[in-house]
Parts: structure tokens; C-alpha cells; sequence
């Protein structure tokens, strides 16, 4: 095919809009919330009285960390989805809400006696907290990787990537509501390998679906 | 940004709004434009360039399924020149050469060649051989013998709608064959 014939056929296509990123992604969640919520009220409901903790120093940061990365993953995902595009102030909100865990855990040590540290970490609900994350994740993980197809991005994993950690993060957030262990300790070690794992996979999963 | 970007980024935005002769328009600058990059691009990487006209095509066709994602208050060449560097890149993998040159190493050392007036004429690689049947049709009248929707329409005794949708399906299939060719 020629390529004068090749513009032919594009301008006939013009009409045909494709769906902004932005708004694909809009649809992911819009479509995905709701399945989490069912999903945690018949699984994991949200823990009696939290409400009235909410004001409470570690129930913040539990929730500032979980929807911090949410929220820094959604900025990361509106640039890393354009081709040529830094991602620039985006990755230093990321690390702002890491760097926050990270002071959080130092605040913590520094005020609970040595013998105390490895029970906070390991805590008593480790592997279920990891088993939900994953649970919870998997219907955002899937629509975030089908919005994302609608971008172009220069790295396909690094894309894919940051879909598991806006799918990740998501989870925990909802998560975070059932969850009854409050130590940033805990934080630091379960729900931010439950993260990982989630980001992991989106990088693999990304590799092939986000090719363009 | 420079006179030029001012200028195609104008016609761009008129195209996203459904002006179809400036989208022709700015292809058909983007093209030219296009045509040298990737020439420059495969000089480089110390390739002969045999597939340039491939690569323009593929960027072509990537500049079109993915055009929302460029920002319209954005300069316009950058986002191009990303989307031919990420197609060139492809292309020189599935060549197998191992990419590992510094981007911006050769720029000033290799003269870029002048283009041959008759590369715009050669066909490049048949990737419409990739689509199948009433799909193939669609597309080849509407790209090669220049037919309107309606007029395809007509011929196929189809709907409009039909027509749109097996164009739009068509060129995403294009794409994905360029993406997969000699793998």
C-alpha cells in the first residue's frame, strides 16, 4: 500500500473517535468500584466503630498511604500513557507518600520498646491482608488494563506497572476499612508487599497487553 | 515551538475536530517530515534504512488510532518524533539488532542521506495481505481506489455504519500487522 493511499483511508477514519486515556480510565473505576464494594461488604466488611477512629494518628496514615498511592499512581497513569511525556512532578508525589510510611514507621519505633517491633510488623493477619489486597484488586486490575490500552505509552511494563499500583493501592484502600491492625509497621511490610506484588504483575501483564 | 509546529499543531487540532482536509493536510506535511526522521533514525543505528517507508506508515497509522493522546495546548512535533522513535525502535528489534547505541551520539557525525523522490512512490511491505475478506474490500476501496464511505456503502450493499466499522477494524488490524511482522 502507498502511502498517500494509507492517508486516504485515515482521513476516512477520522470521524471515528478514539476514547481519551483519561476518560477510559474514569470508566474503569466507575465500573470496578462498585464490585469492590459487594466484594469487601461479603468478604472482609468494613471493621465496627471505624467511623469514630478515623481521626486517629495511625488509622491516617493507613488511609493517607493507601490513597496517597492511589491518587499518585492516577497522576503517574495521565502521563506515562503519553508517548514522550516525563513523568516528571508525578513520581515525586509518589515518593512524598512513601517517604510519609517511612517517618511514620521511624515515629513508631521510636515510641514502642524494642521486644514490641517484630509482633506489630508480622502482626496476626499478614497472609489474609495479602490474600485481600490481591482479591480486591483483581476487577480494577483488569479494567485499568484495558483503559490503559487506549494510551501509548514509550514503556509498555513500566505502564503496565503503574495500572497494578493504582489497582493495588485501590484495593488497600478498601481493605484498609476491614483491616483491624494499625501499626505503620504492618503497613510497611503487608500492605506494601500486597502493593508490590499487584505492580509486579501489572509490569509483566503490561509487557504484551500495552503494546501499540 | 517552532513556525512550523505552530502551523501543524493549528491543523491538528482543526483535524480533532473533524476537519478532514486539514488532517489530510498535516499528514501529508507529517509524512515528509516523517520520511526524514526515520532516515536519519536508521543511519544511526548504522541500518540501511530498506524498511523506512515501514516505519513511516507505522508511525502514520499510530499517530492516527492513538491522536487522543495528544494534548491539544501541547507543541505538536515532540509527540510525534516520540511515537516515530518508539516505531523505529520496534522495527530495528524485529531486525534483531541489539539496541544499545546512546540516542544522540551520531546525530551530528552522519550526514543524513537526501530522500530518493522515488521512495514516496514504493509500496511499502503488503500488510493489507494481513485482512481478510469483506474487511480487506472495505479498506482497499476506500485506500487504493480513493472511494467514499458512501459510495463503499453502495458497492457492498452494507450499511454506512458497517463501512465505518470494518475501516476502523481494518486499520487497527494494520497496525497490529506491522507490530507482528517478521517475528
Amino acid at each position: 500500500m502507498k502511502t498517500d493511499d494509507l492517508i486516504t483511508a485515515l482521513a476516512a477514519d477520522l470521524p471515528n473517535r478514539p476514547t481519551p486515556v483519561s476518560r477510559a480510565v474514569a470508566y474503569a473505576l466507575a465500573t470496578s468500584l462498585p464490585l469492590i464494594t459487594v466484594l469487601l461488604m461479603v468478604v472482609a466488611p468494613p471493621r465496627p466503630g471505624l467511623v469514630g477512629m478515623l481521626l486517629e494518628p495511625k488509622i491516617i496514615v493507613k488511609f493517607v498511604f493507601t490513597f496517597g498511592l492511589f491518587a499518585a499512581g492516577l497522576w503517574l497513569a495521565t502521563r506515562i500513557t503519553r508517548p514522550g511525556v516525563e513523568t516528571g512532578p508525578a513520581r515525586y508525589a509518589l515518593a512524598a507518600v512513601l517517604a510519609m510510611l517511612a517517618g511514620a514507621v521511624l515515629i513508631e519505633l521510636s515510641m514502642v520498646p524494642q521486644a514490641a517491633w517484630a509482633p506489630a510488623m508480622l502482626g496476626s493477619y499478614g497472609v489474609p491482608c495479602l490474600a485481600l489486597i490481591g482479591l480486591l484488586s483483581i476487577a480494577p486490575f483488569a479494567a485499568l488494563m484495558m483503559a490503559f490500552r487506549a494510551g501509548a505509552p514509550d514503556s509498555p511494563a513500566l505502564a503496565g506497572a503503574v495500572a497494578g499500583l493504582v489497582a493495588g493501592s485501590l484495593a488497600a484502600t478498601f481493605y484498609a476499612t476491614h483491616c483491624t491492625e494499625d501499626s505503620a509497621l504492618f503497613v510497611a511490610l503487608w500492605y506494601v508487599t500486597g502493593i508490590l506484588a499487584v505492580t509486579a504483575l501489572g509490569a509483566v501483564v503490561g509487557r504484551y497487553a500495552l503494546c501499540w | 515551538m517552532s513556525e512550523r509546529d505552530v502551523e501543524w499543531a493549528a491543523q491538528m487540532r482543526a483535524s480533532l475536530s473533524g476537519d478532514v482536509a486539514a488532517y489530510r493536510a498535516v499528514l501529508a506535511s507529517l509524512t515528509i517530515f516523517l520520511r526524514g526522521e526515520v532516515r536519519r533514525g536508521f543511519a544511526r543505528y548504522g541500518n540501511g534504512g530498506a524498511d523506512a517507508e515501514d516505519v513511516v506508515q507505522e508511525t502514520l497509522l499510530a499517530i492516527h488510532l492513538k491522536r487522543e493522546t495528544w494534548r491539544t495546548d501541547e507543541p505538536l512535533i515532540p509527540w510525534v518524533r516520540a511515537i516515530a522513535r518508539n516505531k523505529l525502535i520496534d522495527s530495528l528489534r524485529r531486525g534483531g539488532r541489539r539496541i544499545n547505541v546512546p540516542i544522540d551520539d551520531y546525530e551530528n557525525v552522519l550526514a543524513a542521506p537526501e530522500p530518493s523522490q522515488h521512495l514516496s512512490e514504493k509500496d511499502a511491505t503488503e500488510v493489507l495481505s494481513q485482512l481478510k475478506g469483506r474487511q480487506r474490500d472495505i479498506v482497499e476501496a476506500i485506500s487504493l481506489n480513493g472511494a467514499s464511505i458512501r459510495e463503499t456503502a453502495t458497492k457492498f450493499n452494507v450499511t454506512e455504519g458497517a463501512v465505518r466499522v470494518a475501516l476502523h477494524r481494518g486499520l487497527s488490524t494494520l497496525a497490529k500487522a506491522f507490530r507482528t511482522e517478521d517475528q
